[in-house]
This record gives structure tokens, sequence and C-alpha cells, in this order.
């Protein structure tokens, strides 16, 4: 029986027909919510031309504002930094707590399978001097899930990315924290839609649209207790508690709580990935990998989730746009890179197959080969791919 | 007229770093593998760093080695530098035994048969034989990249010693209108520059 | 006694000195050519340039600073990155370099060593290995600038290299590298390496201060040093404040901040070797 997707995923559907390239950075209009102008240029790089205009001095005199109106005088935690013990998080923790006197409270979200690296990192920064609560859902309910997200949403990782966004908040209210300080704003850094381009933090109601791919955690799960063997088999095990994860806490218990949003560090001060992994090096032991990561040239970004790699392929199936597009583009709007030298690494690794880890996908969501491959190919859209003597190949290559 | 150094050309290694070296001291120089040219020059360079028996096979095939003879016999300067200092022998032992252009007797010889680490890179001091030709710097070490080294017959014209360890050798020499040296003095700095400008100075060569 | 080389390694891209940890990272310390100079003028033995994104491009591109350095500077240069065959040897030599550095080409064609050495001479053509410790604590050989990994030991191919007709090797033990914090226990694997090689090596990445050095004397065969964090950081430490618009590109943020990084016993060649000197090691001094 052939796999085919159901049309719960909201993005691919609504993706322009003719494909552009950006002309400054190496995004394509196909990645949702990016907007591209009449010079053809990217929001993205229009969101980061205005960065060179910002005041940063005045950004961070903003910034201790804020934190003095939340710093705890009785030595309670004050704020919550979701961290994977990565070089992002691992900066503004240690910024938060050394530089600026919080007393952060970092929480992890655990990996789908942690990598040998990402638990050296996370247990680097933990001893660098910051206190964690790792949360690591039901095993058996998490993999299904995965399983039901990577068919119908194009993509495993989706599982992590919903209590990627929810579990620092719902711990934020049984903490009785009201600040969460992210690193930086994916849409601005990006993408950038402009409606919510430059703000330090983005209120909750914002939040459904661009993290979840418009499906509520609701109507997921009832699809898959309809259609999905795998769901139905464990329903009396799905029981509230152990969805709370996946699920933002309600508007009500947030603004009950004066919890504003999602707090940018990225607005505060200039967002160099490349410095964060400087700076993690130097403060939290932090280690790169001894293996380039896939799909992209360097070896300090993303390192802790074995299914990760192919979260990015998945996003490169889905729209053409890979781990090096998005890590070139950004490189070229710091101005790190040109974008010839951009070009000449995306043409060399972006959509490389995650294979040092393909077995463990496939014995994580228990599928087999052959299914993998009709999943992934149902989601190849017919404006983006094109097949000729059996190989796929982009209709419109980066250029 | 101005006077003139030539550099010789036989595909020998990097030529521009002597070039820019003398350049930079004020001469007027040139770098050829042209006979006529050579003959007219005030003063040669032969530079090279690579096989001996390679060298000496296009030195013969450019005719350059009869030039260089000839050079040598109407008495004007040159100096020799690293391989352009070892062809100037009679022999060299490196793959099988070749011939050189006999200009000074004597032999090249393997640095490693006398268990000195090959290529010997780095920098060691010259211990000059003759105190009144020795050039008084406070720091007297040059650099040395080199698999061979020279053994003249004559021990009269050794101009300095080199020692590795307990390894002695022969780092320099000064024969007639001839200076040869085994380390490279445009890679010495500044004060390598100075030992190159004294050999020219003292043979009467003019800057531009 | 063998005398020590003290090598001031230079990361260039479009003439900025960059530098990284761990081979990671591309951060703008200045313009390469105003390092090269200031060590030149103050004690450097030799200086050592690698074109770190060559790998990309499938060539060098540093025929501008090499030709400058080769009019100005009077002792040995290096220039490694992007050498894929006899005619880059020629370009970056007929430019001013002495001596070219080759990695990945070396390892994806061995031969190609043997056929410089016998066209230039094996004292102008050095292996640069790259390596990484595993989990099961064997060093393994990387190319492309660390972008690949191959399943040659380093031993293994230090061996092979030298058989090849390699004149020098320079090893980088590259989670040392940019950290100033010595070699730690893996002196001890180098040691086994360089009393194995009848070529000299030279050792690259990690040497944080004096201590490092003579340890490496200590319980090596090695003599040479090639240093780049404690040297370049510094360099710019009494440097004028730079202007955004003098950097075309590049990660120059780090730069702009004058911050201060780590906490490297910031030195420069001629300092290192007086306290070298001052302990009866030989240096040219």
């Amino acid at each position: 029986m052939v796999f085919k997707r159901s049309n719960l995923e909201r993005q691919v559907g609504n993706l322009p027909k003719k494909i552009l390239w950006c002309k400054k950075c190496l995004m394509s209009n196909q990645r949702p919510r990016i907007i591209f102008d009449k010079d053809q240029v990217c929001s993205g790089c229009n969101n980061s031309d205005n960065k060179r205009k910002i005041n940063w001095l005045d950004r961070e005199k903003e910034l201790k504002d804020l934190l003095n109106n939340h710093r705890s005088k009785k030595g309670n935690f004050d704020v919550i930094v979701p961290s994977s013990g990565g070089k992002d998080s691992a900066f503004v923790a240690h910024m938060l707590k050394y530089k600026y006197n919080m007393n952060p409270l970092t929480v992890t979200w655990s990996p789908l399978e942690y990598t040998e690296i990402g638990k050296r990192n996370f247990y680097s920064l933990v001893n660098s001097g910051l206190t964690n609560i790792l949360v690591t859902p039901d095993g058996e309910i998490q993999r299904r899930l995965a399983r039901l997200c990577f068919e119908e949403l194009g993509d495993a990782f989706h599982t992590f990315v919903m209590g990627q966004i929810s579990v620092p908040f719902h711990i934020a209210i049984k903490f009785n924290i009201n600040l969460v300080f992210f690193g930086e704003n994916g849409e601005l850094e990006y993408a950038g839609d402009p409606n919510y381009v430059d703000k330090p933090y983005k209120p909750h109601k914002e939040w459904l649209k661009q993290h979840f791919k418009g499906v509520n955690f609701e109507e997921l799960i009832q699809f898959g207790l309809k259609n999905k063997k795998y769901i139905k088999e464990i329903e009396k095990f799905i029981k509230k508690d152990n969805l709370w994860f996946y699920k933002p806490p309600s508007a009500l218990d947030l603004e009950e709580k004066k919890i504003k949003g999602k707090y940018f560090f990225s607005y505060f001060k200039k967002w160099i990935p490349q410095e964060n992994y400087y700076y993690a090096v130097e403060k939290t032991g932090f280690k790169p990998s001894d293996e380039r990561s896939e799909g992209t040239y360097s070896r300090y970004a993303s390192l802790d989730d074995k299914m990760d790699g192919m979260h990015y392929y998945m996003r490169y199936i889905k729209f053409g746009l890979g781990r090096c597009c998005e890590d070139a583009s950004h490189e070229i709007r710091d101005g790190h890179i040109t974008r010839s030298e951009g070009l000449n690494l995306v043409k060399k690794f972006d959509g490389e197959f995650p294979k040092k880890y393909f077995k463990n996908f496939l014995d994580y969501l228990q599928i087999n080969e052959s299914h993998f491959q009709q999943v992934v190919d149902s989601w190849r859209s017919k404006n983006i791919w094109k097949k000729i003597n059996k190989k796929w190949s982009l209709k419109i290559p980066p250029k | 007229m101005k006077n003139k150094i030539s550099i010789v050309d036989y595909n020998a290694g990097n030529l521009f770093s002597i070039n820019n070296a003398l350049k930079k001291l004020g001469y007027h120089t040139e770098v050829t593998d042209q006979p006529n040219t050579i003959l007219d020059s005030d003063a040669i360079v032969i530079p090279g760093v690579g096989s001996f028996k390679a060298a000496m096979k296009i030195l013969k095939k450019k005719k350059l080695d009869k030039v260089i003879l000839h050079f040598f016999k109407i008495n004007k300067p040159i100096l020799g530098i690293c391989l352009g200092f070892q062809l100037l022998f009679s022999k060299s032992e490196e793959f099988g035994l070749t011939n050189g252009l006999n200009l000074i007797e004597g032999n090249i010889k393997s640095l490693a048969k006398f268990k000195i680490k090959s290529p010997n890179i780095g920098w060691y001091k010259l211990i000059f034989k003759n105190n009144k030709k020795k050039i008084i710097t406070k720091n007297n070490f040059y650099y040395f990249v080199h698999s061979f080294f020279a053994e003249p017959k004559n021990k009269n014209i050794i101009f300095s010693y080199t020692k590795i360890g307990n390894f002695k050798f022969c780092s320099s020499i000064l024969y007639k209108n001839v200076y040869g040296t085994q380390f490279h003095p445009e890679k010495s700095g500044a004060k390598g520059l100075l030992l190159i400008d004294k050999f020219f100075i003292d043979n009467g060569i003019q800057k531009i | 006694m063998e005398c020590c080389r003290i090598i001031s390694r230079l990361d260039i891209k479009e003439k900025n000195l960059v530098k990284g940890v761990g081979m990671e990272g591309l951060r703008v310390l200045g313009k390469a050519y105003s390092f090269a100079e200031y060590y030149y003028n103050n004690g450097c033995d030799e200086l050592y340039y690698q074109d770190v994104v060559a790998s990309l491009y499938g060539r060098n591109s540093l025929y501008d600073d090499i030709s400058r350095t080769s009019k100005n500077i009077f002792i040995p240069l290096i220039v490694g990155g992007g050498i894929r065959n006899v005619n880059d040897i020629v370009k970056v030599l007929q430019a001013g370099a002495d001596r070219v550095s080759i990695n990945t080409a070396a390892v994806k064609n061995p031969n190609f060593i043997t056929e410089a050495a016998e066209k230039f001479g094996s004292s102008t053509i050095i292996i640069s290995i790259d390596a990484i410790k595993q989990k099961d604590n064997t060093f393994l050989v990387y190319t492309d600038n660390t972008r690949s990994r191959t399943s040659l030991e380093l031993s293994e191919w230090a061996q092979i290299a030298e058989s090849k007709g390699a004149g020098e090797l320079i090893i980088t033990l590259v989670d040392h590298e940019g950290r100033g914090k010595g070699l730690g226990p893996d002196i001890d694997y180098l040691s086994k390496i360089s009393k194995k090689c009848r070529i000299p090596i030279i050792i690259n990445g990690g040497l944080g201060n004096v201590n490092h050095i003579i340890q490496c004397i200590k319980k090596t065969n090695i003599r040479s040093f090639s240093i780049a964090s404690i040297f370049h950081y510094n360099f710019i430490k009494n440097q004028r404040k730079k202007k955004l618009s003098e950097f075309s590109e590049g990660n120059i943020d780090f730069l702009l901040s004058r911050k201060k990084y780590m906490n490297f016993d910031l030195t420069s060649p001629i300092k290192l070797k007086k306290i070298l000197k001052k302990k009866n090691f030989l240096v040219n001094l």
C-alpha cells in the first residue's frame, strides 16, 4: 500500500508557484512566511539591514531596565532560559547570570535522542554554574507522535519543536517565574514576517501560526487517533498529563502569571551565532563535534539530537531549502561571507542526506526504509522537484 | 652604465626572494637564462632549491654550465646559495653520483649518513674561520634548509663552519671571486641582507 | 643540539587574518600583512600562511599577500591551502613563497607528494595533517579544513607521507587548537610519532606558553612550533580602534568590540625566544 499523506500540514500547499532566490542571500521564496520585495530581496535581508542601524547601547539599557524589574531579591529563580546545552543558549544563560546578575533556571526539553557531544556539552554548561531542569517525555508517546509528525507534517522533529516552545512556559508557571528568554528571534533572523519583526518579545497569542505549522495539537492528536493504528493503540495512555508538554499553557494561565511571551536575547544584544560559539568555548566548556554536521559546513551548530539531521533534510524536501542555505544566508547577512562563497557552500553541502543517524531514525520511528522513502517522496512537490532517470533534482536550484 | 646582477634562472625554485632582497638593497637585477645577458652582467647569483641532478641537467641543456664557468674565469663575482652553492663543486652523492660544475674541488654529501635529521631545517650559527673576515653582528644565526652539505677539498676556502650538535660542516666558502653559502642569506632577515650587501660592495658592485 | 624554530601561523581569508577555536569560526583579527610585518620585526623565524577558504574554491588565493611579503619580509614563507597539483605549487612559489603545505590533495593522492618532491625538492614540500581524537582515543586524519573525516590514523598517515617524499610535516591536534592550553596527555602520542619520523615535524595549535614548548622539547623530537592565538591576540591588544569600513567582509564584531578573549599568556615571538634562550635552548636570537 503506497503511503499517501493528508493535508493536515498547512504550509506546503500555500507556497508561491514561481520559485525565486533572494539576490542577496541564499533563501528562496519557498520558505514559509518569507516576503520578497520588488528587487527580489528577501525579508530576512531587509530586516538585517535594519539591524545595522540599531543602537546597541540603547538596547542594552532596555535590557538592564527589564532585568531590574524581574531580578529576584529573595534568591529565587527569576528568569527561564530554554537550553539544549548548545552554544546559543549557553551564551544567553551564562550572560544573564554572570554579566547581568540574574538567577537563571535553564530548562531543557530533551532531544529525541541525545548525541554524545550533545550530552557532553549539556553537562559542561551545567558545570559552568547553571541549574537545570531536564524534561523527558514518555518515550512511547514521543516516538509515536514523532512518526505521526513525520508522516503528516513532514517532520518527525516537530514533536521536539512543540515541546521546545511549550515546556519552558509550563515550568515558568510552576516556578512562578515570569520572564522567559529565548536566544534569537527566528522570524527576524531567518525570514522575517514584518509583523513580528524586531520586538523584545513575541506575545503568546502569536505563536500558533508560526511554530505549529498551522495545526494545533488537538487537531493533530485527533487525526492520529482516527487514522493511525500506532496512535490508537495507546489511546488510553494519552491522558491529559502526558501531553501537556506539547501544548503551550492557556492564554489565561499565562496572563495570570504575568508572562508576556517569548523574550529574545537577540533583540537586546547583536546576535552573532559564530561569536556565541567563541563565548561558549571560553566560558562554558563548549566543544564542537568532531565531525561536520550533515547538510552544512560547520561543526558547532545544533549538535544535540540524532534526529536533527532528518529535520533539516525534510525542510530540503519540502521547500528545497536545506540547512546550508539557512546557515549561509545568516552568515551572508552578518557580513561574514560573500554570497559567492555561500553559493559554493550550498552547492557542496545543502540537502546532504543524513546517513550518520539514519538507522537510528528508522529504529526510533519503527519504520522500514521503504516506508521512509514513500513518506519522503510524498512531500516532494511537483513545483520544486523533478525526476530524471530515477534521480530527483531541484527544478530551480540555488543560483 | 649601471651595474647589473643577473640571477641565473634554471627552474630551480624560488628566485623571487633573492631578486626581491637585491632590489631592496638597491641593486639593479635581472632574472635570466640567456647566456649573453649573464656574461654581460657585473655579477651573478646562482640560487636554488631542489635536486642536484635535475639542476645539472637543465644547466647543461641551457648551456649555462659553460656560461658560469666562463663568468668565473673572467673574475666577476658569483654568489651561490644553497643548491646554487652545491652545484659549484665536483660531485654530489644525491641519487648516485652526479657531476657538478667543478669550479671548486670537493664533494656534496648526505646529512642523513651522518645521522642528522634530514632535511635540516632551522637557524644555526656561523662560526667564522678567520676572525678578520668575520661579520660582526650580535645574532649570528642564519637560516638553513638542506639535505646535503659540501666538503671542499681545500679547507682554506672555508669561510664559516656550522655545528649541529657535534656535527660540523662547511656553511660557506669564499674562493677568489666566489662566495658560496649553504644557508639562505635572503631568508635570514636583515642581517642576511647585510651579508649579501657586503659581498657585492666588497666586489665593487654599485647600486642604482 | 637542534635549534628551535618559532613560526607564526596566519589563517587568511580575503586578506584578513582570521582566528578560530578548534578550527571552527572565522573571527577576523585584522589585516594579515600587518601581522606578518610585526612578526618579522619581532623575532619570528618563519611565516606560515594558510588560505582557509581554499578548499571550498579549490584554489589558493593568497598571491597578493605572498607577493607583498616576499618583497619586504626576508624570512622563510610557507603557504598552504588549496594546493591541488604541480601548477598550484608553481604559482605559489612564483608569487614568492619558499615552501608549500599540502593537506587534502596529498591524502586523496599520496603519489602527488612524490611528484612534487621530485620536481621542487622534498624540503619544499610540507605535508600538513589535521587530526581529531575519536571516542576510542585514536587520532583520525581530516581533510578539507576538517570538513571531511578519513579513516586514516594519524601515525599511519605520517609514515606514508614521509615515505612518499615529504620534507617536513605540520601536525595539528584540532581539539587543542586556539585554546592556548597546551597538548595535555596527547603529547605522548606525538612523541611516539616524532620518534618514528626521520623528517622534521612542526607542531601547530594549542601552544599557549613557553612551558608547553619546553614540554614538547623534553618529551618529543619536535623543535619547530607554529603559533597563532597568543601572538595574534597580543598584537591586536595595542592596536588602534578599527572601523567597519576597513573590512569588506568577515566576522569583525569581536575586533570592533575590543574585548579580551580567553586568558591567554599573550606574547610575541621575540619574548618567547628570550625565555627559551635563558633556559639554554638554542634559538635564533
